[in-house]
């Protein structure tokens, strides 16, 4: 943010940063529920504790997240919500310790948004100008973690993306062959990885395009999900609802900041 | 007469003492693949490379005397198992530290052709020490001729229950000889170290009756099986899929098993494959078609796998007659379905994979797993199938010989 003075915002972008909160939350608690979470299998299967206390483990996990959606709006008790972030982190600690991980340590890039957010929001939702600048600090490295690691995965070709690309084509009347797929992977990588270096490395001034193009990416590739699966999928799109409206929240923060180094020009 | 008495003794030792050393051939094991009827791959390992070995084999036992099997199929490949990255074992100290590369575990490939159908086959390996101990099995069927298979997925975790399973198994084929083989749908050990397959193959060992009747394997491969880009699961095969690990086993002209792989694109080349080998089933017009995958479309607890988009579809379209899963670790028979709700003509999903992975209680509140045409439940078991006819009888058995389960599945063709 350079030598720029954050405006107090009245915050769109914290509602935004917010509803994401809750969005992702909300679903991961209905996930939770509906098909069990890693931090289940992780404990029953891979350490011995009972179905039930893990179990248990889980129900309570479930009940942080969904204390959390609704805390992030309730402002002497929004701290609370950090209980969800912390449940995500449980989650991947998991996914990256179960013996059958494949791509160990890269969720953590991957999801950084969606353990991140409720920190970006209790952050913005602040009235001092520094919780604000720390708040899209965190955003950046969020969503440039976030575009690295789908990036590699792109770059590994994982099949799960390999199977998107190919059934969304195959939807909309274009058949098209794994070889096509693995090398749209690789532009697709590519980019990921670049727009990640552009949004952490160049001016933010200059970023209003690039982070237009993230959040259109970003509701993309949520929406790809049901254009894959079905509208059956819709709790995919929302726990990657971060991924679209924190770019959003930030290109915000960024045009506020903007327009308040204008009129002080002026 | 003494010298003919030591002349006599001096034999036997010497052929005891051949045996003893060409019994360095371990966890003999026959693999079917493409071609159960007249082609199978021999698998043995050893805890060094077994130079100059050889596979002998006949149609009638060679136990004693000069041993002179009329075929022999040479060693197409061998070589160290190559694991995947080690992982803490949770009971592990703190200053625990993976363990050497150099632990010694080789695979030995032994390709053998042009076998008749439903034939007795003795085979034994010789080394550059003697040749070993004879086991025999029978390749796959004649058409037509009434069956069973054995059905298990999820053997890793719980390796003594694995055991305890394939000793009851053992004794099953002892005393019931329709028992043709085992499909295996994926998971045989936690990771791809190389000192956890060796305990599940030496537990797979246990399924050989005590007269040496192997119990040949199908294989599935399942998610444990690859972490690392391991290629363990082939090498303990004998590259059953080849490099893609997917393949139609053809156990008998009218049955067919088509074994997919749930671990790589569902939908690339492997949906193409799965088109192709469903028109080339109906072309044949081949009676019992049957799909067996690791991860589940309909799952008794977790999320569907990428199947339930690429693949449900090509099921229905070609009308499949069932459907075998693994990866949850309960016990599932889905009601029949078609076009994602109930329908009497549907498929039904069978499996979840119990063969010694620890149990959990399946989600009962899903729609597929409700009413009397539907099943599910917990604990450690194999699924068995017999084929009839026109009939397939399905039965869920527990570790403890318990049937908890039960069906019949007419034929549609």
């Amino acid at each position: 943010m350079g030598k720029t003075q954050l405006p107090i915002l009245t915050s769109l972008p914290a509602a935004l940063a917010a509803f994401a909160c809750t969005l992702t939350y909300l679903t991961y608690a209905w996930r939770f529920n509906r098909y069990s979470c890693k931090t289940f299998s992780f404990l029953w299967e891979e350490n011995g504790l009972s179905e039930e206390l893990a179990g248990n483990v889980e129900t309570t996990m479930i009940g942080l997240l969904l204390i959390s959606a609704i805390c992030i709006w309730i402002p002497k008790i929004r701290w609370i919500a950090l209980f969800g972030a912390f449940v995500m982190l449980s989650e991947m600690y998991s996914e990256t310790f179960m013996t059958s991980a494949k791509y160990p340590f890269l969720y953590w890039t991957e999801w950084a948004l969606r353990y991140s957010t409720p920190l970006i929001a209790i952050l913005f939702f602040q009235t001092s100008e520094k919780g604000k600048l720390w708040s899209a600090c965190i955003m950046r490295l969020a969503i440039a973690a976030v575009f690295t690691g789908h990036g590699i995965k792109a770059l590994y070709a994982d099949p799960r993306f390999i199977d998107y690309l190919l059934v969304t084509f195959r939807r909309i009347g274009m058949e098209t062959q794994e070889p096509f797929a693995v090398t749209l992977l690789l532009i697709i990588g590519t980019v990921d990885i670049l727009l990640a270096a552009l949004i952490l490395f160049r001016k933010p001034k200059r970023n209003h395009g690039v982070l237009i193009w993230i959040a259109t990416w970003g509701a993309i590739t949520a929406l790809a999900r049901v254009t894959y699966g079905g509208t059956g999928n819709w709790h995919e799109v929302l726990i990657r609802s971060s991924h679209f409206l924190v770019p959003i929240a930030l290109l915000l923060t960024y045009r506020a900041v903007a327009q308040s180094d204008s009129k002080r020009t002026a | 007469m003494k010298l003919k008495l030591a002349g006599i003794s001096f034999s036997l030792m010497a052929t005891a003492i051949a045996i003893n050393a060409a019994d360095f051939a371990q966890n003999v094991r026959v693999v079917w693949s493409q071609k159960p009827q007249t082609e199978a791959m021999v698998v043995w390992d050893g805890d060094e490379i077994l130079d100059g070995s050889v596979l002998l084999y006949d149609t009638v036992p060679r136990v004693s005397g000069h041993r002179d099997y009329a075929f022999r199929a040479s060693v197409t490949g061998m070589g160290l198992y190559q694991e995947g990255p080690a992982k803490k074992p949770k009971d592990a100290e703190d200053d625990w530290a993976p363990p050497a590369p150099s632990t010694g575990f080789f695979y030995h490939h032994a390709p053998i052709k042009n076998l008749t159908p439903d034939t007795v086959y003795y085979l034994a390996v010789q080394t550059a020490d003697g040749i070993g101990r004879e086991y025999h099995f029978k390749s796959a069927p004649k058409d037509g001729q009434t069956f069973k298979l054995i059905y298990g997925g999820d053997s890793r975790t719980h390796v003594d229950v694995a055991r305890q399973i394939n000793e009851q198994i053992s004794q099953m084929v002892e005393s019931d000889p329709s028992i043709a083989g085992l499909l295996h749908g994926g998971d045989y050990a936690v990771t791809t170290r190389r000192d956890l397959w060796k305990q599940w193959l030496e537990a797979y060992n246990l399924t050989t009756t005590e007269d040496g009747k192997l119990l040949p394997i199908i294989p599935v491969i399942g998610n444990h099986d690859v972490p690392g880009n391991s290629p363990i699961f082939r090498q303990a095969y004998g590259y059953p899929g080849g490099l893609k690990d997917y393949y139609s086993c053809r156990l008998t002209p009218s049955i067919a098993i088509i074994c997919l792989n749930t671990e790589i694109s569902a939908e690339g080349d492997q949906r193409i494959f799965l088109q192709k080998a469903l028109t080339q089933l109906k072309t044949d017009q081949v009676k019992w078609q049957i799909a067996a995958f690791h991860k589940p479309v309909y799952p008794g607890v977790k999320k569907p796998s990428a199947g339930r988009v690429s693949w449900v579809p090509l099921f229905e379209e070609y009308n499949i007659d069932l459907v075998l899963e693994s990866d949850g670790h309960c016990i599932k028979r889905t009601v029949p379905i078609r076009g994602d709700i109930e329908a009497d003509d549907g498929i039904v999903y069978l499996g979840e994979g119990g063969y010694g992975a620890p149990q959990r209680n399946p989600k009962l509140d899903r729609w597929y797993l409700q009413g009397d045409n539907a099943f599910a439940g917990k604990g450690d078991h194999v699924m068995i199938l017999e084929f009839a006819p026109d009939i397939i009888h399905y039965s869920a058995m527990l570790n403890t010989g318990e049937i908890i389960d039960s069906a019949s599945f007419k034929a549609r063709r």
